[in-house]
């Protein structure tokens, strides 16, 4: 009894730390804005970081991050960090427009080899709901399913049958759906294999060494996709399929 | 009347072809009475005010001297005289002057006051003249070494000046670039003189200027022919001659060299005093002035947004010429920036005009002339303006910053902003034209920036692991689809026993049918009538009941019809079961039975029995 005592209390107190913690967060965020209306974005930028250094993150937090930097003129960080804004939240129409507005302002023109049209419409399409969602509808529509396989077995009333054959068929669909659009939304948070370009200007190499052949130069900002990794060198693929080799110290993930 | 008018005309013609023939007419001719002298001047150097008048004069000039100006000499009195014939037309000029010498006694801006002047009882004025007196580093540098030299070594310039008796002596001949200050912010201007003074008679050969790179240089003054003035410095007299005043505006921070001013001349040296009166040697000597560098600062940091570089003192002054206009029709919007600075390179102005006005590029003025602090006047910006669209716009404040060297601070000149009405055209031809075409305008982006940051309901949270993929997500699945198997299961399998009791008592039914008949029988036999009934209808009850697994208790006639005739038994069938225990009952409770219809009454149950057996299922 003293001990579950003892349990509740830790609980309770672990709580109220977490919640003087999002209170802290929330009047950092507050600090944050006056800097960046007062146009001190360093000052926010420092107010920012901190907060993510305390492990909060959210796509908002990124995206004014993202403003931030680009108010200072950094516009690789502000690709960056609206890169991550847009991976969390790629709904918001001022993430979408600041990403796009912070690459046209990018050095580098690079060529995008264009998605396939139903690789398009599959992207927007598990986009559309967040990731939670997803695994709710999966989980609610699968339970559904059963429910009407139930039905359909055990009711000695035909029409009842009839609707619980339907109804098993269409949640059975939406169920698997929305597990694939989880699946691939899961894949895209998790397995960050998008990363941008930090230095001003660093060349991409055919071999992971500094003695190999330089192939193209690239400014700040660029976004790459990484194949893989080996020695401190990431071997990478640009969006007009050029590949190469990179230090890892010059390109951050997203 | 006409006459008289006539003769009156005819010895006035006379008179003037008398006076053209004779003598020049004096009074025919304007009158100019003007004053010369220069713009700048440095601080003990000795000018010339010159006054002119073009017509011989009832008294002298009246003229009134600064207070500030030392008489030097003067005044020096010309006349001069020209007579030309031209196509048989004579014209004579004739010019009185008076030339003062005067030196500055202090820096600043001194006023010539105008002079006056009678010519033929009417007077006239010279108009005010202003000179800026500077103080040149030079000047002073000098004043200091002609101390120090005075001081120390009095002994030995008389050695060295009578040693030297044959050479040109060391500072004989020199040159000077002067500069009015050493340090200066970029943009700020810089006066510059150069000048070369000499004790001998000299005839110049050739001069080179410096460059002046890094800076942005106007000449004030630059004499066309070279004049001989006289100067006293570290009180001895030279002859100076100016080659140039200018100022300069440096264009970039940091230390700037001016290069040397050199000139090549011959100086006369007087050798012998021969027949002939003194004869001179000649001598080739190139004088060179010292490099002067200039600190150039940088102007502060704290820029306000629209400053383009004025440097100086500035006002500015914004004007339409009409408030109101119509549609399509020009007006123009003039922005006059006046002062003293480095004007003459200022730029045109940025105005953020409303973007429904067509706005041209605009056409500049410049009235500036170049003075000692920089350039003094006016710059004028014209734009002409259409406005395309009805409406109430607003041509927003004009901000010009400049840097006022004085205060050395930013300071922002504002002209107040316009509103202008422009009224629908009308010009119906016009009017009409442009309802005709219909065409919608393109809405025109004047920018494109990021958005704002996020400000209002931004929530910050702990990245949480998402359920996908865990065991517990999987667990989701897993679980309900085991509980609806086992369900399933339990459920098939209570239907299958449900089923088999079922079975079994349709089995058993006819066989406790015939239990309860053979019963039935006994009872007849012993004679025992009510009872023999009773076992007779039990048995069709009960052979129903179980064969069809209803509960006895929910059985009586009227269900037992409907429930039958649901199973699709035959009418007869059904008719003739109820007929039985219809009968069974009344012969329980009736005194006289038949005993054949007793018997027959067993016969017909067994019958009912056994079909219902084979045909019903």
């Amino acid at each position: 009894m003293k001990q579950m005592k003892r349990i509740i209390t830790c609980v309770v107190f672990a709580y109220m730390l977490l919640a003087v913690n999002v209170l802290q967060a929330n009047e950092s965020l507050f600090y944050a804005e006056k800097l960046y209306e007062q146009q001190q974005y360093d000052s926010a930028l420092l107010v920012y970081t901190q907060l993510i250094d305390e492990g909060f993150e959210s796509a908002d937090l990124f995206y004014n991050i993202g403003n931030a930097y680009f108010k200072k003129g950094d516009i690789a960080h502000a690709i960056l960090f609206y890169e991550r804004a847009y991976l969390l939240n790629p709904k918001d129409a001022d993430i979408a427009h600041n990403l796009a507005y912070a690459h046209s302002q990018q050095v580098d023109k690079i060529d995008i080899i264009g998605q396939g049209f139903f690789k398009k419409i599959y992207t927007s399409f598990y986009r559309y709901f967040s990731l939670q969602t997803w695994v709710f509808l999966s989980v609610f529509c699968f339970i559904l399913f059963l429910t009407g396989l139930l039905v359909f077995l055990l009711s000695p009333v035909v029409t009842l049958k009839k609707v619980g054959f339907f109804v098993g068929v269409f949640c059975i669909g939406i169920s698997a759906i929305s597990y694939s659009s989880a699946s691939s939304r899961y894949s895209e948070l998790e397995n960050r294999e998008y990363a941008i370009l930090i230095e001003p200007a660093v060349s991409i190499r055919t071999e992971p060494s500094h003695s190999s052949k330089a192939l193209v130069v690239l400014h700040g900002g660029v976004k790459v996709f990484i194949l893989q990794e080996r020695n401190g060198w990431y071997s990478i693929r640009l969006q007009d399929g050029t590949q190469g080799w990179i230090e890892q110290k010059h390109v951050e993930i997203i | 009347m006409k006459g008289y008018v006539y003769s009156l005309f005819r010895t006035f013609l006379y008179t003037c072809l008398v006076c053209m023939g004779s003598i020049v007419t004096v009074s025919a001719q304007k009158v100019n009475f003007t004053v010369e002298a220069p713009t700048v001047v440095e601080l003990g150097e000795v000018f010339r005010v010159v006054y002119r008048v073009n017509a011989s004069p009832e008294k002298g000039f009246e003229i009134f001297p600064a207070k500030d100006l030392e008489l030097v000499s003067g005044p020096q009195r010309g006349q001069s005289s020209s007579m030309s014939i031209v196509n048989g037309r004579t014209t004579t000029e004739y010019e009185l002057s008076e030339t003062y010498y005067y030196r500055a006694k202090q820096a600043g801006s001194v006023t010539i006051q105008p002079a006056k002047v009678q010519v033929d009882g009417r007077p006239y004025k010279t108009r005010a003249h202003e000179i800026q007196v500077v103080e040149s580093t030079a000047a002073k540098q000098q004043a200091q070494q002609q101390a120090q030299q005075n001081a120390a070594s009095n002994q030995t310039t008389k050695e060295q000046q009578a040693s030297s008796q044959n050479l040109v002596a060391h500072d004989d001949v020199f040159v000077r670039v002067a500069v009015n200050k050493t340090t200066a912010y970029v943009g700020e201007a810089i006066y510059v003189s150069l000048k070369l003074y000499t004790k001998q008679r000299i005839s110049l050969n050739n001069h080179s200027y410096p460059e002046f790179s890094g800076f942005y240089k106007q000449d004030i003054e630059a004499p066309q022919s070279l004049q001989y003035e006289r100067e006293v410095i570290q009180g001895q007299e030279y002859s100076s001659v100016l080659f140039k005043k200018m100022v300069v505006f440096p264009q970039r921070s940091g230390d700037i060299v001016i290069a040397p001013f050199e000139v090549d001349c011959n100086v006369m040296i007087p050798v012998s005093r021969g027949f002939w009166g003194l004869q001179y040697d000649q001598q080739r000597k190139v004088v060179a002035s010292k490099p002067i560098t200039i600190k150039v600062k940088p102007l502060p940091a704290n820029k306000p947004s629209n400053f383009e570089g004025a440097v100086g003192d500035f006002s500015v002054q914004c004007a339409t010429d009409a408030k109101e206009v119509s549609q399509n029709d020009a007006f123009t919007y003039r922005v006059t920036v006046r002062g003293t600075g480095n004007i003459s390179l200022l730029q045109a102005p940025s105005i953020s005009f409303p973007s429904d006005f067509e706005v041209y590029d605009p056409k500049v003025t410049r009235n500036v002339t170049p003075t000692a602090y920089g350039d003094k006047g006016s710059v004028t910006y014209e734009y002409i303006i259409i406005p395309r669209h009805e409406g109430n716009f607003t041509i927003p404040s004009f901000r010009f910053s400049y840097f006022n060297v004085k205060d050395k601070t930013y300071a922002t000149a504002v002209a107040p902003e316009i509103p202008i009405v422009v009224n629908r055209s009308h010009n119906q031809a016009a009017g009409s034209v442009a309802n005709f075409s219909n065409q919608k305008e393109e809405v025109r982006y004047l920018g494109n920036d990021i958005r704002y940051i996020k400000t209002s309901n931004v929530t910050v949270e702990r990245p949480q692991k998402s359920l996908f993929g865990t065991r517990a997500y999987y667990a989701w699945f897993i679980v309900p689809s085991m509980c609806a198997l086992l369900f399933i299961l339990l459920r098939r399998n209570q239907i299958k026993q449900n089923q088999d009791i079922a079975r079994v008592r349709t089995r058993r039914a006819n066989k406790e049918s015939r239990k309860r008949l053979k019963q039935a029988r006994i009872c007849l036999q012993n004679g025992e009538d009510a009872q023999y009934y009773d076992e007779i209808a039990q048995a069709l009850w009960g052979y129903i009941a179980d064969k069809y697994t209803i509960p006895l208790a929910e059985l009586n006639k009227d269900t037992i019809i409907d429930f039958l005739q649901q199973k699709n038994v035959q009418e007869t069938h059904i008719s003739e079961l109820i007929t039985i225990i219809e009968q069974c009952e009344l012969a329980r409770y009736s005194p006289n039975p038949h005993i054949e219809e007793k018997e027959k009454l067993y016969t017909r149950a067994s019958e009912c029995i056994r079909v219902f057996e084979q045909n019903v299922k």
